[in-house]
């Protein structure tokens, strides 16, 4: 595998699996008499029956990209393939794709019943069959008899978006896609959801893509995370092939808290390259094909995690902890090493003893295997 | 640990300050004083007898009567009919301005604002030039020779013209605050735009439908311009009052038809603003988060297209048509071009435009201000009776102008208050007339700043009146700047509210041109109304000078 190949480390070899495919998308937007590039060159593969997930900051082009798939916004090139047919220009409402919006965006003049209802009665079914469904599918989100009677606004939060859900999974649509649905509920019923979309959305099998700007919430929903930024994709892999192995610096930020460290390649032998850290040597075994040679400018990435303190002895690297945030059952460190850089560290404890006092000294090593190595 | 810190130990308690409690009773005294105490006067006239005691008898004598009966249907029938087609019409504008992707959106936009601004009479007098005795189209194209322009069916269109812009701009703003993603959503489910229009768009639209249709109707009921010109025949409320003002002298059955008026239009207003605003599925809060997709479809596309330039021709023809009229020499006989007409209206109709002209530019800035304090009062602070001030301060929006007329006549022509003839009363009337306009555009860019500005000067030490003079103030500076161009406009072509209040030395010159359309001297007239023209966009020119100037850029607002 190359380099470059990590971009795209899932390559969908049977096109059989192929649910959803974009071909060089590319789009502008006017703003005030300005074009601004909200995708340029999109192209992507997303498999039959996975949840795939837009992950990137506000304004990197993932929205855009959900609603391209969805026919609400044309491209200006390039193609969108749903089920291997070629559905650009084709109206929303026959791709037989259905979307969550971030408001959930009820019919506020309709009961629960009837807006869960609703893609039913256009499909002209019977009015048995429709209770049917309904009911088998509120069922299905936790949604009770009494609820389905009330009105949206009669409903909390959690409850309009189970009803969201319902609405759109209740035609039995070819794809799902989900536009930041859980980002105006509270952390707790947030986190529940997600975990409920999860569970609903592999228990039905249907295609899913989910659009979000919260990494934890990605890593944890996700079989493939697609991360965006400025419109193009930094990069697309399972949640841990982007979390562990980032291709390049933005990604690895992006995914949760790291060390930047600068350094250099020193020896290159087989599958183990040796990396200098501040006058010390550092052993690094990698995994993937990458040609590094002795000379090489890197950055390597380590996360906190990775580092671990020992109270006593000797270990490769010795240092004085700067900086305590305690995190609850967690605690991030700042640690300053002799060699004049600083490490964060992060360490989960589980008695208020644990916690490191200020001016500790202690010992750091590195768990080489997380490391990754970034060419500069 | 706490009460160590110094800012601490200067414990306060929070209270309304002074100045608040000060500017509040002063606007109240204002608003009870020109807005309640004329209207209570109409309300005690209606139902006291000659000899000052309680009696009902006038009005049952009054309704007795076949012919006042008559001009409140009338009235009545006549505002149905036109709230019906100018809300129809209006949502058509509406939808294909917000949904469809249609050429020339910002001049449609723009166009519907005209009828609004436009001085009175020109429609009425477009009419009588299109179709009258004389008429382009009934008298050269047809050959009609005795058309009757007068009458309902003139007032339908005239009304309708003038309710058009009034319901596209309620129906506009609220399709435009309707979340996008719901009519997404019902797409995404498969329905096609007419299946989407008929059971989402036109089922949330029904509070801004009603909202319009209430707005226009009480726009036609309280109309006296169209009516005093066009009505003929066809006899209306409004319109009546002023013949028993001016003919006959009967304040008493002007004061009785007032209230038969008044109190229609007070409660479609209550109606539309406690009621209905309230039931409303479309938040007006903030816009929605993206734009919805525009309809693209070339039928659709086309059809409302052609709606939308028909209905603009018709305007800029019928505007058209009086500028024309204005150089020629007799409508209708002689089409030769002259200026005799602006040298007429400019010399003997000078004093009375000048008269228009100072008095609106002495209560604009003031309305303004009061407007806008009055808007930062009840959104701002909470006081005793904060409700009432806001009821009171809209209260003239439904209440009929020459309803007003009548109760400043009764109010203010003997002592404690003499001022009848004066031009204080039109200052005041006009000022207090337009109030609501005034308090609503100060609501509406009041909600532009975030109130944690103006709490942040609060905790940093500034009192209240330091706060809305250094914060509030320069804030809105341009927004109070078009909000004055715009009183200023409404006090330059009103109408009914000054009608009983004018005298010989205070001559305006809307009642001039109404004099001179009574006395057939159209081209005269319509000389007038087109130096009135070119005064209010002149007027709105400044405006949009200034704003560009230092406008709304200047903080991002």
């Amino acid at each position: 595998m190359a380099y470059e190949d990590l971009v795209n480390t899932n390559k969908i070899q049977n096109k059989e699996d192929v649910a959803i495919a974009v071909e060089n998308i590319s789009k502008q937007f006017k703003v005030k008499e300005r074009s601004v590039d909200a995708l340029s060159g999109i192209s992507a593969e997303f498999k039959r029956g996975k949840l795939t997930t837009f992950l990137g900051p506000s304004g990197c082009g993932k929205t855009t990209l959900l609603r391209i798939i969805a026919g609400f916004e044309d491209p200006d090139t390039g193609d969108v393939y749903i089920e291997g047919k070629n559905v650009t220009g084709t109206p929303p409402n026959k791709r037989g794709v259905s979307i969550i919006f971030q408001n959930y965006a009820l019919f506020p003049h309709m009961s629960v019943f009837e807006n869960i209802a609703y893609g039913l009665r256009i499909k002209k079914l019977s009015e048995n069959e429709i209770r049917e469904r309904v009911n088998a599918v509120a069922g299905l989100v936790q949604l009770t008899e009494t609820e389905l009677k009330r009105y949206p606004n009669q409903l909390s939060g959690g409850q309009q978006q189970r009803v969201a859900v319902a609405r759109a999974i209740v035609t039995e649509p070819k794809v799902l896609l989900l536009d930041e649905p859980l980002s105006n509920l509270d952390a707790k019923v947030k986190e529940y959801l997600r975990d409920e979309i999860r569970k609903l959305q592999l228990r039905v099998g249907i295609t899913a893509i989910y659009v979000t700007h919260d990494q934890s919430e990605a890593m944890a929903i996700s079989d493939e995370i697609v991360v965006l930024n400025k419109g193009r994709i930094e990069q697309k892999g399972t949640p841990k092939d982007i979390y562990f192995r980032p291709i390049n610096k933005y990604v690895a930020d992006f995914m949760g808290k790291a060390n930047f460290l600068k350094s250099e390649v020193k020896n290159v032998s087989g599958k183990k390259v040796t990396m200098s850290i501040g006058n010390k040597l550092l052993d690094v075994e990698v995994n993937y094909n990458v040609n590094f040679s002795p000379g090489d400018k890197c950055e390597i990435v380590i996360r906190p995690e990775a580092v671990k303190v020992s109270r006593t002895g000797e270990s490769q690297f010795n240092g004085i902890v700067q900086k305590i945030v305690f995190l609850g059952g967690m605690a991030e460190y700042i640690v300053s090493l002799e060699d004049k850089f600083e490490l964060i560290v992060r360490e989960l404890h589980a008695t208020p003893t644990e916690l490191l006092p200020l001016n500790a000294n202690v010992g750091i090593s590195i768990l080489t295997e997380s490391i990754q190595i970034l060419k500069s | 640990m706490l009460e160590t810190l110094p800012f601490y130990k200067t414990k306060r308690k929070v209270k309304v300050d002074a100045l608040i409690l000060l500017t509040v009773v002063i606007v109240f005294a204002f608003l009870i004083l020109f807005v309640l105490f004329p209207l209570i006067k109409v309300a005690i006239s209606s139902i006291v007898d000659d000899q000052g005691k309680l009696s009902l008898e006038g009005i049952r004598e009054v309704f007795s009567k076949g012919y006042y009966a008559t001009a409140l249907i009338n009235s009545f029938r006549l505002a149905l009919i036109v709230a019906a087609i100018s809300t129809i019409i209006g949502y058509i504008i509406a939808f294909a301005v917000t949904r469809v992707e249609i050429p020339l959106k910002g001049f449609f936009r723009n166009l519907t604002i005209i009828p609004i601004i436009s001085p009175p009479f020109v429609l009425a007098l477009a009419m009588i030039f299109l179709f009258g005795r004389q008429g382009l189209i009934t008298r050269q194209l047809l050959g009609i020779k005795d058309s009757n322009i007068y009458g309902l069916k003139s007032l339908v269109v005239v009304q309708a013209l003038t309710g058009v812009p009034i319901a596209f701009l309620t129906i506009s703003a609220m399709l435009e605050n309707m979340d996008p993603a719901v009519e997404d959503a019902a797409m995404s489910l498969g329905a096609g735009r007419l299946h989407i229009f008929r059971t989402v768009t036109l089922p949330l639209s029904v509070s801004g439908i009603a909202s319009a249709f209430i707005l226009v109707m009480i726009e036609s009921l309280t109309d006296f311009a169209n009516p005093v010109i066009l009505g003929g025949n066809y006899n209306v409320l409004s319109v009546q009052i002023y013949s028993e003002v001016t003919s006959f002298f009967n304040l008493r059955v002007a004061a009785i038809l007032s209230m038969a008026l008044l109190l229609p239009s007070l409660i479609l207003f209550i109606v539309q603003r406690y009621y209905i605003s309230q039931r409303s599925y479309v938040t007006i809060s903030g816009k929605p988060s993206y734009q919805g997709k525009q309809i693209k479809d070339k039928g659709i596309v086309n059809i409302l297209f052609a709606f939308c330039l028909l209905f603009a021709l018709i305007v800029v023809g019928l505007y058209g048509v009086v500028i024309f009229g204005s150089f020629t020499k007799v409508w209708g006989v002689n089409l030769s071009l002259t200026l005799k007409h602006y040298k007429e209206a400019l010399t003997m109709g000078f004093g009375s435009l000048k008269n228009s002209f100072e008095i609106s530019l002495v209560s604009a800035p003031i309305g303004s201000l009061l407007g806008l304090i009055i808007a930062f009062l009840t959104i701002r602070k909470s006081f005793f009776g904060r409700k009432f001030m806001e009821a009171l301060s809209l209260l003239t929006f439904a209440v009929p102008g020459t309803v007003i007329g009548i109760g400043y006549v009764l109010a203010f022509n003997k002592p404690p208050i003499s001022i009848n003839g004066t031009a204080l009363i039109l200052i005041i009337a006009l000022l207090f007339r337009n109030i609501p306009v005034a308090v609503e555009s100060g609501v509406s860019i009041l909600y532009q700043i975030d109130p944690n500005i103006e709490e942040a000067s609060t905790a940093l030490g500034a009192n209240s009146f330091t706060t809305f003079r250094k914060i509030t103030l320069p804030l809105l500076k341009s927004a109070l700047f078009s909000g004055m161009v715009y009183e200023f406009v409404r006090a330059m072509t009103a109408v009914s509210s000054i009608i009983f209040l004018v005298s010989a030395r205070w001559q305006l010159v809307t009642v001039s041109i109404m004099e001179q359309v009574e006395q057939a001297n159209f081209g005269t007239a319509s000389a007038q109304v087109t130096i009135m023209l070119i005064i209010i966009l002149l007027a709105i020119a400044l405006m949009g000078f200034s704003i560009g100037r230092f406008g709304r850029g200047e903080y991002g607002l």
